[in-house]
């Protein structure tokens, strides 16, 4: 049974890619693990497929959260053992800032009625690396991530 | 400007679907895992997944967000202190996003000083934003100068407006109709508005004028580059009006003695708006110089820069005085008033820069510099000089003095409009008196058409050599890389002119062939420049590179005298015809029309007005020598001393290697031929001077025939002509407006030093070599003068 036959089969009960991966090695089918071997591919079923995946990724838009909750989005050009990400093409960095921060010197400050504001602010940068260090989450929009697996699908096929 | 300012909805925990840019809350799969996965199976050999066009300089080029190095918006808590404790351990401390940008006056991050502002505050505000305009001035991007000051923010500024202005509200602009409009709003905050008003109005009138003039690539001057909105002032004349009203409003308030206590701050606040209001008047008159006018407008904008150079002057000691008892009120008031991080956000990839402004009294000092360069650099230029010798001779400092961005750009914009230069005189006129000058250029030659053909060529390439001396030093060396092959291709033209016209002019005398003698000085002295640039700017920097330098000069400044001489030679065979024929025909020499002074409007048409000719050929041609005549003088005899100083310095290095004390440069990838033919690359299609190869240099400098008791004297010998030729050109210098000298007296002296200095080191060099030493050290030093090193021996 092939990936897209799979993803098919999936539909009416739609799971995350991961599972999908967990699935197909659980399958057992033989005629797709005979492939890789003969391939001479000596990475495990899931890291080549999820490789393969992120190869399809490139080029395409994603979201990253860092530990401190800010995102960057961004088009997704390159990643390496230490899963640092590189995204080009007009990236917006999000953040949240609390107003408390700036409030050192405002008297309201020290009033016991004073409130914590936050804002959300955003940047635009050229490029930006995102070190692996901080990534928490990388998100892709659904569409496209369809759209990868039924490329990949028919690749295997 | 970042997006900002939008509330988050719980403000602990993002959602999971983030809104983003491209879909509007499209549905999102968490690809975490896989992402990881594939990057943990990544291996030595195969590092990365990456595009196909990803390279190196992608990912030099790419951020590292969160890192405190490259990414500005990393900034220390502990920066947004009013007092800064004590820092902990850099790894330690917190790091924030900058400041916001207000959002007006009552910004939620934290208002801005505005109902509690007092008149010592609104002074160190005033004081701050010279101190910011100062900055912009000497190299700073508008976010790191202009608009680190919060006030000057279109938001904020358009809030102080609206509750400034006396005529806002429907009532008030009734009342307004009916009597005078009360002033609203305190002293203290009108001044700061008035302040600020002028601040940014300048910043965009220096942008207008750097960004006209075109000879400074980088777009920091520009509020676009970082998408800054400027307010925008409601009427022409806004902001002059506003000023002038407070400054008026000052003087009456500060009569009342005992209304306020400090009459200092007042008189601060007084002297900083006038100074800056008599800068903008000058500068925005300056940019727009036109019609008939130019020398009332041109005299006006003089005495508008002499006046706030004064205003400036006189703030100096009130402002010590006001820092002296400054309260820490204030200091409170201006951290929260200025933020160097606010603009963070703006700059994206660039790298991070820590943002310095001078201390108040250098600041100042240094404002009072750059307001007087606008002043000697440009009005007094365009007032008095009125040749092309002269043009060249008030640039030269302009250029060597590295004279500020804005003082460059108003005499670029100014250099050439409405056809004429300095919108006054016609540039073919000017270059046909300057060719006068030196070498006495004939009617029967100035009058024929192949001349007005061949000056209209030369407007372009003449307009350049002026035009290089606006652009700072290091764009001068590369301008002169083009200039080289256009002059360069100029020669045959001229030669083809020259033959032209002598047989047009039906003379059977010998040719003389003005026209190309003018192009090759000119290309020569371009040459000179060029090798000359490449000492100051340490492009040629050890001894072997000095020696090759100071050789090839010394191969020019000969071929340029050689060519001087040849004019001067023509012009003083004319000038003894001239007389011969008065002695002989004294009647048919006298009279002539005075030339009729004016500009010349429309094409640049040589004057073909005999009387105009004949008055100008008895003036070139009188035994008296003119003071123009003492100027070209004095110039030729720098040139000289200058031939011979090189000469001194290339013997002196020679004697140097012969006594083995400079070691030869050994290379593993380049060679000493390879480096010569790279310094004068630009000289190899030059026809004439011939290009010298390494080979010759080689030859020339070859002095091993000589002894080296000869060759110290010889060297020796050379500075002290060197020196007596200085000695000379001064004492004509004392005749001479000092405007017009072409070398400045502080430079006279430096390049006496420095025959001096390396006579005596010549002495010391005898004396270790008599004594057999070997092993002395050996300094070059370029702090007396920039293009002549002196070779000391210790």
């Amino acid at each position: 049974m092939n990936l897209l036959a799979l993803q098919i089969s999936c539909q009416e009960q739609p799971i995350g890619p991961h599972r999908i991966i967990q699935h197909l090695a659980s399958c057992r089918d033989t005629a797709f693990r005979k492939e890789m071997v003969e391939e001479g591919s000596t990475l495990p079923l899931s890291s080549s497929l999820a490789t393969q995946y992120v190869q399809e990724l490139l080029g395409e838009k994603i979201v990253c959260t860092l530990d401190d909750g800010r995102t960057v989005k961004g088009t997704f050009i390159c990643v390496d053992r230490l899963s640092n990400i590189i995204l080009t093409n007009n990236v917006v960095e999000e953040r949240t800032i609390h107003t408390a921060d700036y409030s050192q010197y405002k008297k309201s400050s020290l009033s016991p009625s004073y409130i914590d504001t936050q804002l959300s602010m955003k940047r635009h940068l050229g490029q930006a690396m995102i070190p692996g260090s901080r990534l928490v989450k990388v998100e892709l929009e659904e569409t496209t991530h369809e759209k990868i697996l039924k490329s990949l699908a028919r690749e295997s096929s | 400007m970042p997006e900002s300012n939008i509330p988050a909805s719980d403000g602990k925990d993002l959602p999971e679907t983030v809104g983003h840019d491209f879909q509007p809350k499209a549905a999102m799969v968490d690809i975490t895992t896989m992402l990881k996965d594939a990057a943990s199976a990544l291996t030595f050999e195969s590092p990365m997944i990456h595009t196909d066009s990803f390279n190196l300089q992608d990912s030099m080029a790419a951020l590292e967000i969160m890192d405190q190095k490259m990414d500005c918006c990393e900034v220390p808590a502990s920066a947004m202190l009013i007092e800064p404790t004590e820092q902990q351990n850099d790894k330690d401390e917190r790091m924030i996003f900058p400041r916001p940008a207000p959002t007006g006056l009552d910004d939620v991050i934290d208002a801005l000083p505005w109902d509690e502002l007092t008149i010592e505050d609104a002074a160190f505000i005033a004081l701050e934003n010279v101190i910011r305009l100062e900055s912009l001035l000497s190299g700073s991007s508008v976010v790191e100068s202009t608009y680190t000051c919060l006030y000057s923010h279109k938001v904020v500024l358009e809030d102080m407006h609206k509750r400034l202005d006396p005529c806002m509200s429907l009532t008030e602009q009734m009342k307004a109709i009916m009597q005078t409009p009360t002033q609203k709003g305190t002293m203290a905050q009108r001044s700061v508005f008035a302040s600020t008003l002028l601040l940014v109005e300048l910043t965009d009138l220096v942008r207008g004028v750097i960004l006209n003039a075109d000879i400074y690539e980088e777009e920091d001057f520009g509020t676009s580059t970082f998408n800054i909105a400027s307010f925008r002032r409601p009427s022409e004349g806004f902001t002059l009006k506003i000023v002038l009203d407070e400054i008026s409003s000052i003087e009456e308030e500060s009569t009342k003695l005992d209304q306020y206590d400090n009459q200092d701050a007042l008189e601060a606040i007084r002297l900083t708006l006038s100074f800056q209001k008599d800068l903008m008047v000058a500068v925005s008159s300056l940019a727009r110089l036109s019609g008939k006018t130019i020398r009332k407008e041109v005299e006006a904008a003089q005495q508008s820069i002499k006046s706030a150079k004064k205003k400036l002057q006189d703030s100096v000691p009130i402002f010590a005085r006001l820092k002296e008892k400054q309260s820490d009120s204030v200091k409170v008031i201006l951290r929260r008033t200025f933020d160097p991080f606010v603009n963070r956000p703006l700059v994206g990839n660039s790298p991070v820069r820590t943002i310095v402004f001078r201390d108040a009294i250098d600041a100042t000092n240094e404002m009072i510099r750059m307001v007087d360069e606008v002043d000697w650099c440009v009005c007094k230029v365009i007032l008095k000089a009125n040749s092309l010798g002269r043009i060249r001779r008030m640039m030269r400092p302009v250029s060597s003095e590295s004279a500020n961005i804005l003082t460059r750009s108003l005499l670029v914009l100014n250099l050439y409009f409405d056809e004429l230069i300095f919108g006054q005189y016609s540039l073919p006129e000017m270059i046909v008196r300057y060719m006068r000058q030196l070498s006495h250029v004939p009617d029967s030659i100035v009058n024929l058409p192949t001349t007005d053909a061949f000056l209209n060529r030369l407007c372009k390439p003449v307009y350049d050599t002026l035009k290089l001396m606006a652009l700072n030093r290091n764009r001068q060396r590369s301008y002169l890389d083009i200039m080289l092959g256009d002059w360069s291709a100029l020669r045959e033209e001229a030669y083809i002119a020259d033959m032209t016209n002598h047989q047009d002019s039906g003379s059977h005398s010998e040719l003389q062939p003005h026209f190309s003698v003018y192009v090759i000085s000119t290309t020569i002295e371009l040459m000179d420049n060029y090798v000359d640039l490449g000492v100051e700017l340490e492009l040629l920097c050890n001894e072997h590179e000095l020696t090759i330098a100071y050789w090839y000069r010394d191969f020019l400044l000969s071929s340029l005298l050689t060519q001087l001489n040849t004019m001067r030679r023509y012009k003083l065979d004319a000038k003894k015809q001239v007389h011969q024929d008065a002695e002989q025909f004294p009647a048919t020499v006298s009279g002539g029309k005075p030339q009729k002074g004016g500009k010349k409007k429309g094409k640049n048409k040589v004057s073909v007005s005999n009387g105009a000719s004949n008055r100008t050929n008895r003036d070139d041609l009188s035994i008296t020598p003119t003071v123009e005549d003492i100027e070209e003088e004095v110039e030729y005899l720098f040139l000289n001393a200058k031939r011979f100083l090189c000469r001194g310095i290339v013997r002196f290095f020679v004697s140097l290697n012969q006594a083995g004390l400079i070691k030869e440069n050994s290379f593993d990838f380049t060679s000493n031929e390879i480096i010569y033919q790279k310094r004068f690359e630009p000289f190899i299609d030059i026809h004439q001077p011939p290009y010298l190869t390494y080979d010759d240099y080689l030859k020339g400098s070859d002095f091993t025939k000589l002894t080296q008791n000869n060759l110290v004297s010889a060297s020796s010998d050379s500075f002290g002509v060197a020196k007596s030729l200085i000695d000379q050109a001064l004492k004509h210098m004392s005749k001479l407006d000092p405007d017009f000298l072409p070398i400045q007296v502080e430079e006279v002296k430096q390049l006496s030093k420095v025959c001096v200095a390396n006579s005596v080191y010549l002495q010391r060099l005898k004396q270790l070599t008599v004594g057999g030493k070997t092993n002395a050290k050996l300094t070059l030093d370029m702090a007396t003068h920039k293009h002549f090193c002196t070779i000391k021996l210790g």
